[in-house]
């Protein structure tokens, strides 16, 4: 992308500035100090990214010269559309706008998405920079540098990536580590915590289940326990109740007893003893009180004959009152008569004030007679309001004739300025051809870029010309555009020839596959021979054995087994003669031995009997003393016993030895059987020895080792027969491989030649095919796709020269069309032609002339509106005042019959003729006030005269009063103190009256009552004589004693009663009092008291036992409702729930802070890996050439705060160490870099340099240039300059570089090179 | 036939905490009081609806309570409620579901006399009203949590007088988000010849045939999480003299909390104070359609716009977050907000920084490389390892699954442009 064009309307030093033509590649602005240059470049800053706002420090450029702050550029890209960015100067530092080639406007996004996102920054560091911004970091720490520089492959600073990788990492930390107490493992902390709460709680259902079965075991016993104590307690109360009774039941054992010691009395009379003292009591008080009346009615008659009545005073008494209630109205009008009077004559003069307030002519009477009425006064208003009315009118009819008046004046004045300005004024021309102007000027910018489009689509057919006769050489010496035109490059065609490609690739692949296969069966036939040599060699080294048959070997392997057990058995059967033998003897010499033991026995008895019998007869003859015969006869006896027990005894000897010897021979010829058995066995066994030995082609002594022996020769050949017979087998197979090697490989040789033939005929066909085709037949067919793939592409820009031809063609009508054009309105304006490097100046010029005068037409049209309009406004002006003169007359007329209506009015009532209506209605008020005057006074005079009346007949009434009842008679003044006199000695009178007739009245009364006592006087005493004979006694004393014994006995009956009453209520109703009185009679209350006692301590040892049961189940009721209550296991549930949605939204939290972090890991180290290195390599590129290979590498690890460069020698320095020059050299290159990565991904844009080689040294300058030049080559580069040097270092490397001078924000110069 | 009235409900899961309430703790006592007695009111709501209406019995289809939570006080509270209805002379049919199945843990409670339970065989149950039988209900309990698929095949009419209901805790049609309890067609159940299929599992209200035979899904009585948002209740259904339906059940509310969800779009806003404004008209929002019910709410942010970056300050979020719920507290009743979910994005447009040549661009390519590759996506379980591997994290927190890890990345995402695009902290 380039910039064609700059327009800025207006921008410091800039007016209405144009900048055209701008070409690609380089292009120097020469310019002094001041000329204008930064400006420029501030606003191409401003015109992509907005204008800098008012807050911040930057020069905000104000336009000096005028002209809207802001402009347009135009920017082309490389397929040469055009767009057209115009920003001007507002809110957010201006809207852009971007016209695109296809006419439709756009906004900011847009614009960002046509230039790669670039941002602000990145375009005043990297693209568009004066030496301000490259000298700029040599003064910022090296931190500063990094993140300004990579901010442009970044997209953020590499500061910002480690620091946020940091903050990811201390936030995720904050939230958990394996082994640390942060926030998640709090979290699980808590959890473990609620875990186990909520397990322990878990454990309550059991409890509760154990708990219930608890509960009815103890509510089972405590029934128990209750029932037991209601029995005891049921008994104690029956022992109390009978403790309880135990007392009345004694006491009425007792009562009983003494009511039988009384006499037995009928009646006597009740309370017969307190009523006879009553009655005598009574008697004496009636004695008392008739003493008592008699000294009473002495005293009253005493007081009643001392009192005075005055009795004239009684008889006026009504009079009297009369004169005592009017006394206060009487007080009260003698006090107001002196204010009455005084109000009366205050009135009176005020009245006579207002009359004469009103004039001579009004008297009492006629302002009684005169008429207020409301219609009248309603007349005089009516001629007030009229009257004012018709003044009002004329007032503002006076005022309207001043305004119109004053208008006029201004719109004569306004008139005439106009047509003095219309004079002045120059008149547009006339015979201006404008329409035609102005089509010139619309259709000069298409002529214009149509004139600049055409050398460049020239150069591009020309180029596009020479590629397509290039092209078609390679193709082929004949070929020419319509041989290319002709040729068929359809589908089918490439079919054809990938069919044909494929069928020799086909027959290609098929012979190497043949070759392979070839080879490899060659390869195996050898194998096989060498495997069949081998074994050959083997059988060859193994001995040939003597027997070849497994069967031989295998018979005499089984012969000798059986020689072996045959030896064995030949063995044992010569043990057992053996032993046969020794039995044998072992007989023999027990044979012997018996017969020797009965010869012996045959031969002597034994000595010991008769021996024995001699030593007992001589012990018997010394120790008893026996007699000798006795002795001797007895020894006889003895003796012959003996013998004939001995005889026995050989006798039964001898034929057991004989029994014995018996069976010794039976068994010494069953030993010789078994010897004879044996001897025959072994005979046997020899005989099948020799045998086996025969089989076993043995001799000699056979004996177990020589068998051993033999079976070991017998295991060696088995062994050699097997060896021999492997390798027999092995040869035999590698014979067999060997011949089928032989047959592969015959095949293999066949499958060449097939495949050869195959390959031969597809490339026959593909010859025949090119030979069609009008190729050369020498084409490869891999080859021919290539051609195909060159005729396409040649094919293509055949397309696009004649799309140049066309758009040439229709270019250079358009300019002869607009040629024409201009042509024909000179000639309309009679103006001389022009050659074609004048039209746009002479376009210019009739432009500037086309505005002249269409600004002096509207001029000219303006002043003419302005004056006619003027015209009309006087006229109209005009008639207003002469309108407004009419209206004023009739006013006045109006008011002057008004007033006549009125003066007749005046006279009709009786007024004075100056009285104006005002006048009129205020006397019309005065009247009324005046009459009203004179209704009070009337009224006070009629007050007077009643209140003199009132107090003078009372003062008669006193006088009169006082005459009758012969009083002194009193003036006017004393008429009070009389008054007071008669009444006090009325109610004296009065007084005196009440008494007397009183006391006679209790005189009266005494006397009644003092005969009443005497006859109940006698009334007593009868009653105690009939008392007393009613108690069947004479006197008072013999009725006392009969009283007493009376009153005895009804105690004692009434106390039974008691008792039995008690006893009763203890029983209680319903149960028999007979049953409890009878276990009265059969207990004491010892008994009693040790039975209750007992049964208490139980009862009370129960009870305890209940009530700790009691509590028990009641603990047991509690710790169950509150299990049944307990809301903990919820409450501990809905906090792990809590918990845990914390902890996901923890872990949530801490997953994201961790993915964040690995993948800006992984993009950073993708980023160093495949981006980043360009970047460098570039810069390094750049670099090394600036500084002659000086420096050969460039190092910014990222993340890390240094950059270095490496020298040729290998020496790292990093950017502190370098001159000044070096590191600006260096931060060049880095741009550099930068750009070049930029480019690859987006459209390139255009470079800005402003005086950036000012420190080179002459050869690096120089260097720079060249780098510069070979940059341009990619991109637009705009150098500014204020150093002629530099233009000619330019101009040194390259003469052909455009450069303009630029002086006062305007171009002096154009195009210099 | 005298005709008689019943109400339906299901999944009352008595004594079930609240699931997914953030940072709790903040709350006031009386807030926490409410919600943890919420399953326990909205079951007394039913208890006096029944008792209001003068219904003739009570369906309960199953998951009563959690028998694996081992709540006492929740087989007490559904004890004295059916004993509250039995003292008011109506009846309680009852069957057990995968979360209260018969071999779990029971307390030995004796049932009040008119609260029937079935057992592990399909049972046919007679109600009695004026001496005449008006309906037949069949049902049966889970023996065990896990039960063959074959489990409860064999419901069918029996008599052609009575109203039939079949009570049973099952998911028809492989309702999703649902285990695949008992798995039943709705042909399955039309063809059984029954007349009102009182079904239970699903936590949402669900009509799977509105007509003859009626088969529905009262829901839950208290939604307990965000996604049970919106009343919950039960249905009351009144059956003619004739044994017919008379219209579609009344469902009628029984919640004790609702649980509502909102969005708000935060582009536009400039400023915090009108976030918080328009948040604020949001809770009266709420409040109003909560009625007389306290409410839990989750406002979710959407949108771009310039308060994102605001947001993103955890300390600006939790302020908001904090202040949002003193407001709610202070209404009557309360809006209790569980949580402010933020989707918030920067102005930033990402699809065009995305084909910037830069740094960031590389990231934000990076992640939607990852994005489209669930292997790719699979293998950053293994960065996560150190937490959801950590023995007693990774017990408790449920493995990410591809697509928690595709919603986290969008979260990256706009971290990572947040981070490096956004001011300095």
């Amino acid at each position: 992308m380039r910039l064609a064009e700059i327009h800025i309307d207006g921008f410091g030093l800039y007016h209405n500035f144009t900048f055209k033509d701008l070409p690609p590649g380089l292009a120097i602005i020469l310019g002094d100090n001041e000329s204008g240059k930064s400006s420029l470049l501030a606003f191409l800053r401003a015109i992509l990214f907005g204008f800098p706002d008012a807050r911040t420090n930057q020069n905000l450029y104000p336009p000096l010269r005028g002209g809207r702050k802001g402009g347009r550029i135009v920017l082309v890209r490389s397929d040469n559309e055009r767009y057209v960015v115009e920003r001007y100067d507002g809110k957010k530092g201006g809207r852009l706008r971007v016209v695109f080639p296809d006419g439709s406007e756009r906004g900011e996004d847009a614009f960002r998405q046509m230039t790669g996102a670039i941002s602000r920054d990145v375009f005043q560091n990297v693209f568009a920079f004066s030496l301000g911004e490259l000298q700029e970091f040599d003064s910022l720490d090296k931190d500063e540098i990094r993140q300004t520089i990579y901010s442009a492959g970044l997209g953020t600073g590499a500061r910002r990536i480690s620091e946020v990788q940091k903050q990811l990492a201390v936030q995720r930390e904050k939230l958990f580590l394996p082994r640390g107490q942060r926030k998640i493992n709090h979290l699980l902390s808590q959890l473990d915590q609620l875990n186990r709460a909520i397990r322990e709680c878990q454990q309550e259902p059991e409890k509760y289940t154990r708990l219930h079965g608890e509960l009815a075991g103890k509510r089972t016993d405590l029934e128990q326990l209750e029932s037991r104590l209601r029995q005891k307690r049921q008994r104690l109360e029956r022992v109390k109740l009978l403790l309880a009774g135990w007392k009345d039941w004694t006491s009425l054992r007792q009562d009983r007893k003494e009511l039988e010691d009384i006499p037995e009395m009928e009646s006597f009379p009740i309370d017969g003893v307190a009523r006879l003292d009553l009655l005598v009591e009574r008697r004496r008080q009636v004695c008392d009180q008739i003493e008592e009346g008699k000294r009473k009615r002495g005293a009253e008659e005493n007081q009643l004959t001392s009192i005075h009545i005055e009795t004239s005073f009684l008889k006026e008494a009504d009079k009297i009152r009369e004169i005592e209630r009017s006394r206060e109205t009487f007080e009260k009008e003698s006090r107001q008569l002196p204010g009455i009077e005084a109000e009366h004559s205050r009135a009176e003069n005020q009245f006579q004030e207002a009359l004469y307030s009103l004039g001579p002519e009004w008297t009492k009477d006629r302002i009684r007679r005169f008429d207020t009425s409301v219609p009248v006064r309603e007349e005089v208003r009516r001629f007030r309001d009229s009257l004012s009315v018709a003044g009002d009118e004329a007032r503002t009819c006076k005022a309207r004739i001043d305004e119109a008046e004053r208008v006029l004046k201004h719109a004569r004045e306004v008139e005439e300025d106009a047509r003095h300005r219309l004079e002045t004024l120059p008149r547009p021309l006339e015979n201006f051809d404008e329409q035609g102007i102005q089509q010139l000027q619309l259709g000069y910018e298409h002529f214009q870029v149509a004139s600049g489009d055409l050398g460049t689509r020239k150069e591009e057919l020309q180029h596009e010309q020479e590629s397509l006769k290039d092209a078609l050489r390679d193709v082929g010496p004949d070929w020419n555009e319509e041989k290319l035109e002709k040729f068929d490059t359809s589908i089918a065609v490439k079919e054809e020839v990938r069919e044909h490609q494929a069928a020799v690739n086909r027959a290609v692949r098929r012979l190497e596959d043949a070759e392979k296969g070839l080879a490899a069966e060659d390869n195996n036939l050898r194998r096989a021979e060498k495997i069949r040599d081998e074994a050959q060699k083997e059988l060859d080294c193994t001995d040939e054995p003597t027997i070849k048959e497994n069967a031989l070997l295998e018979k005499r392997r089984a012969a000798l087994c059986l020689i072996r057990s045959q030896l064995t058995q030949r063995d044992k059967q010569q043990t057992r003669l053996e032993h046969i033998e020794e039995r044998q003897l072992d007989l023999e010499e027990q044979s012997q031995g018996l017969t020797e033991q009965a010869n012996r026995l045959g031969s002597i008895l034994p000595l010991w009997p008769a021996a024995a019998v001699l030593a007992i007869g001589l012990l018997a003859t010394i120790g008893i003393g026996l007699g000798a015969f006795v002795s001797s006869g007895v020894l006889a006896v003895g003796y012959s016993l003996i013998r004939s027990w001995l005889k026995r005894r050989q006798q039964q000897s001898m034929a057991l030895i004989e029994e014995q010897t018996r069976n010794l021979k039976e068994r010494l010829s069953k030993l010789e059987t078994s010897g004879e058995d044996c001897l025959k066995a072994l005979e046997e066994i020899e005989e099948q020895i020799q045998n086996h030995a025969l089989k076993a082609q043995l001799s000699g002594d056979l004996e177990l080792p020589v068998i051993d022996k033999a079976g070991e020769e017998l295991e060696r050949m088995r062994d050699g027969l097997a060896r021999w017979k492997a390798g027999q087998e092995k040869l035999r197979e590698a014979e067999e491989a060997q011949q089928q090697a032989e047959k592969a490989l015959e095949q293999a040789k066949g499958e060449i030649n097939q495949a050869r033939r195959q390959k031969q005929i597809a490339q026959e066909e593909w010859s025949q095919w090119l030979r069609q085709a009008g190729l050369r037949s020498s084409l490869g067919p891999e080859i021919a796709g290539d051609v195909l793939a060159g005729l396409s592409a040649a094919r293509e820009r055949l397309k696009s020269v004649k799309t140049l031809r066309e758009r040439i063609r229709a270019i250079e009508k358009t300019i002869g069309e607009y040629r024409e054009n201009v042509r024909s309105v000179l000639e309309r304006l009679g103006r001389e032609q022009v050659p074609q490097e004048k039209i746009s100046e002479t376009i210019n010029l009739l432009v500037a002339e086309l505005k002249e005068q269409e600004r002096r037409k509207q001029k000219w049209e303006e002043v003419l509106r302005q004056l006619k309009e003027a015209g009309k406004n006087c006229e109209r002006e005009s008639k207003n005042v002469e309108a407004a003169h009419q209206r004023l007359n009739r006013a006045f007329q109006e008011e002057e019959q008004k007033r006549q209506a009125w003066q007749e009015s005046l006279h009709r009532l009786g007024f004075r003729e100056s009285l104006s209506p005002v006048g009129a209605l205020e006397l019309f008020e005065r009247l009324e006030g005046s009459r009203t005057k004179l209704d009070g006074i009337e009224k006070l005079r009629d007050q007077e005269r009643a209140t003199n009346r009132f107090v003078n007949e009372y003062h008669q009434k006193v006088i009169l009063a006082c005459r009758t009842l012969g009083q002194a008679e009193p003036g006017q003044d004393k008429v009070g103190i009389a008054v007071d006199s008669l009444v006090e000695k009325l109610s004296a009178a009065i007084d005196a009256q009440g008494e007397s007739k009183m006391l006679q009245q209790n005189i009266g009364k005494l006397k009644e009552e003092i005969q009443a006592r005497g006859e109940t006087l006698s009334r007593r005493e009868k009653e105690i004589s009939d008392l007393l004979s009613a108690g069947g006694a004479s006197c008072q004393e013999e009725f006392r004693r009969r009283a007493a014994l009376y009153e005895k006995h009804q105690e004692l009956e009434r106390m039974i009663h008691e008792h039995e009453g008690r006893l009763q209520n203890l029983v209680g109703l319903g149960h028999t009092l007979e049953t409890f009185k009878k276990e009265l009679a059969s207990v004491t209350p010892e008994v009693l008291n040790e039975e209750k006692q007992s049964i208490e301590e139980i009862i009370e040892s129960e009870q305890q036992i209940s009530k700790e049961e009691n509590q028990k189940v009641g603990g047991l009721e509690k710790e169950l409702g509150q299990l049944e209550a307990s809301g903990e296991l919820s409450r501990h549930r809905l906090e792990k729930e809590a918990h845990l949605a914390d902890l996901r939204a923890a872990a949530r939290e801490w997953s994201v802070l961790k993915l964040t972090e690995h993948l800006i890991t992984k993009a950073r180290e993708k980023y160093e890996r495949e981006r980043r290195p360009d970047v460098l390599k570039d810069a390094e590129r750049y670099f090394s050439h600036f500084t002659g290979g000086r420096y050969v590498e460039v190092n910014a690890p990222l993340g890390e705060t240094q950059v270095q460069v490496v020298t040729s020698d290998q020496q790292r320095l990093e950017i502190g160490e370098l001159s000044r020059g070096t590191a600006e050299q260096l931060y060049l290159s880095l741009r550099f870099g930068f750009v070049q990565e930029y480019a690859r991904s987006s459209e390139p844009l255009p470079l800005v340099f402003d005086d950036i080689l000012v420190n080179f040294d002459p050869e690096r300058a120089r260097t720079a240039v060249e780098s510069i030049l070979e940059f341009s080559r990619s991109h637009q580069i705009l150098l500014f300059t204020c150093h002629p040097a530099t233009v000619d270092l330019v101009h040194s490397v390259d003469d052909s570089t455009p450069v303009w001078r630029i002086s006062e924000g305007k171009i002096t110069n154009k195009a210099v090179a | 036939m005298p005709a008689f009235s019943f109400v339906h409900v299901a999944d009352i899961h008595l004594d079930s905490p609240f699931v997914g309430l953030e940072h709790l703790e903040e709350a006031h006592p009386h807030v926490v009081e409410t919600l943890r007695e919420a399953t326990f009111k909205a079951f007394d709501t039913v208890i006096r609806l029944c008792i209001d209406r003068e219904v003739d019995f009570l369906l309960i289809a199953g998951d009563v309570y959690d028998a694996a939570d081992r709540s006492l006080r929740a087989q007490i509270r559904f004890r004295d409620g059916l004993a509250q209805l039995s003292e008011a002379g109506i009846h309680s049919f009852v069957v057990h579901g995968n979360h209260d199945p018969l071999d779990g843990w029971t307390t030995a409670l004796r049932m009040p006399e008119r609260a029937h339970v079935f057992g592990k065989d399909l049972q046919s149950v007679s109600f009695v009203k004026e001496g005449e039988a008006v309906a037949c209900i069949h049902g049966l309990s889970y023996p065990k949590r896990d039960i063959g698929r074959t489990f409860g095949r064999g419901f069918q009419r029996k008599g052609s007088e009575q109203f039939q209901i079949g009570l049973f805790h099952c998911n028809v049609g492989g309702h999703p988000g649902h285990d695949p309890y008992a798995p039943r067609t709705r042909e399955e159940l039309v063809e059984s010849g029954l007349d009102y299929w009182a079904l239970g599992h699903i936590h949402e209200k669900l009509i799977l045939s509105p007509e003859h035979p009626f088969i529905g899904y009262p829901g839950s009585t208290q939604g307990r999480q965000i996604n049970e948002d919106g009343p919950r209740g039960c249905f009351l259904v009144r059956v003619s003299a004739k044994g017919e339906m008379e219209s579609k059940p009344d469902f009628i509310p029984t919640d004790a909390v609702r649980w509502i969800k909102k969005d708000l779009d935060i582009s536009g806003l400039d400023l915090m104070d009108d976030l918080l404004v328009s948040l604020e008209y949001k809770l009266n929002e709420i409040q109003i359609e909560a009625g007389q019910h306290p409410a839990v709410t989750r406002v979710t942010l959407t949108g771009r716009g310039q308060l994102h970056h605001s947001l993103m300050r955890p300390q600006d979020a939790q302020y908001l977050l904090s202040r949002l719920r003193q407001i709610g507290r202070e209404q009557d009743p309360f809006v209790w907000v569980e949580k402010l979910d933020l989707h918030t994005h920067p102005e930033v447009d990402i699809d065009l920084r995305r084909q910037t040549p830069d740094f960031l661009g590389d990231l934000l390519r990076l992640i939607k490389e990852l994005r489209a590759s669930p292997k790719q996506l699979s293998q950053l379980q293994g960065h996560l390892q150190e937490l959801y591997g950590h023995g007693r994290a990774g017990r408790l927190l449920e493995q990410l699954e591809v697509e928690d890890l595709s919603r986290l990345l969008d979260e990256v995402e706009t971290r990572c442009v947040d981070r490096l695009l956004g001011e300095e902290e």
